[in-house]
């Protein structure tokens, strides 16, 4: 497990001098929430890395270019630059997908390596497709506050202000999403851990 | 003294977004109603279920980026 003794700040500096070592580091510090964000909104894993790849060449151009000035919030920015992103696309589409892909990747793809035994670890895998097809039931509003509050780790003002919404809208929002998992959570009697 | 914890409490207090007074307003709330105590542990476990289901995108992906990133590099 790797320990986060480098801020996201300094390895930014380290990038726009030249140091691409530190854009991996960004990378893998930040991409599974940066993909989990974008994979919750397409449901399709193709085009899902496609605009990842297109996020992180909007970064690096960004970065190189001086433009870039978020005061340390880069999970912050790169999530938004994944969101528009993300809805330029369904706007070149004119609507929004309906169902997952068949999600169709290898069981043992991103579970860490560890002495759990197979049942388990197949059991993890299903909670973990079940939770991000329960997100996906939520409405639009309330699963784009799911993503840009726990994964983009944005404040309820940033929320607010990014979705041109108050503050207790923003909560409000994320008070029913969190309510409409819970119900469906018990509804569909689902265990959230394999223990 | 009666608390006053508003579910939009308790999700700020989750969040760690809750101002220093309100936040010992929610904790004791929590550490003293039975209710609102059940009512914020399933909200742990969503946020810990929300947590568990991140996902990783192609290791190709990184690479091409990283490609972009060394072919694009200025002199």
């Amino acid at each position: 497990m790797c320990t986060q003794q480098i801020s996201d700040n300094e390895l930014v500096a380290q990038f726009i001098k030249g140091d691409e070592n530190a854009l991996q580091k960004l990378i893998i510090r930040h991409e599974k929430k940066v993909y989990t964000s974008i994979y919750l909104l397409v449901k399709d894993s193709d085009l899902a890395n496609d605009i990842f790849q297109d996020t992180f060449i909007k970064v690096i151009n960004t970065l190189r270019s001086g433009n870039y000035n978020e005061e340390g919030k880069f999970l912050s920015w790169v999530l938004r630059i994944a969101h528009n992103l993300t809805i330029d696309h369904f706007r070149g589409q004119k609507r929004m997908p309906m169902a997952y892909d068949t999600e169709e990747y290898s069981i043992f793809d991103t579970l860490p390596l560890m002495d759990s035994n197979v049942e388990d670890k197949i059991i993890n895998k299903q909670i973990q497709i079940q939770v991000r097809q329960l997100i996906d039931q939520l409405p639009f509003d309330q699963k784009e506050v799911v993503i840009m509050r726990h994964y983009g780790n944005m404040s309820f003002k940033e929320i607010a202000e990014a979705t041109n919404v108050s503050i207790n809208t923003s909560l409000g929002r994320m008070r029913y999403a969190i309510i409409n998992l819970r119900k469906m959570i018990e509804e569909k009697n689902l265990m959230l851990s394999a223990d | 003294m009666k608390s006053e914890c508003t579910l939009n409490d308790l999700v700020d207090y989750l969040y760690n977004e809750t101002q220093l007074l309100k936040t010992v307003e929610v904790q004791n709330t929590i550490d003293n109603n039975e209710e609102i105590n059940e009512i914020y542990q399933d909200m742990v476990a969503i946020s810990k279920a929300l947590d568990d289901s991140l996902i990783a995108p192609a290791a190709c992906v990184r690479e091409s980026i990283m490609n972009y990133a060394r072919l694009t590099a200025p002199f």
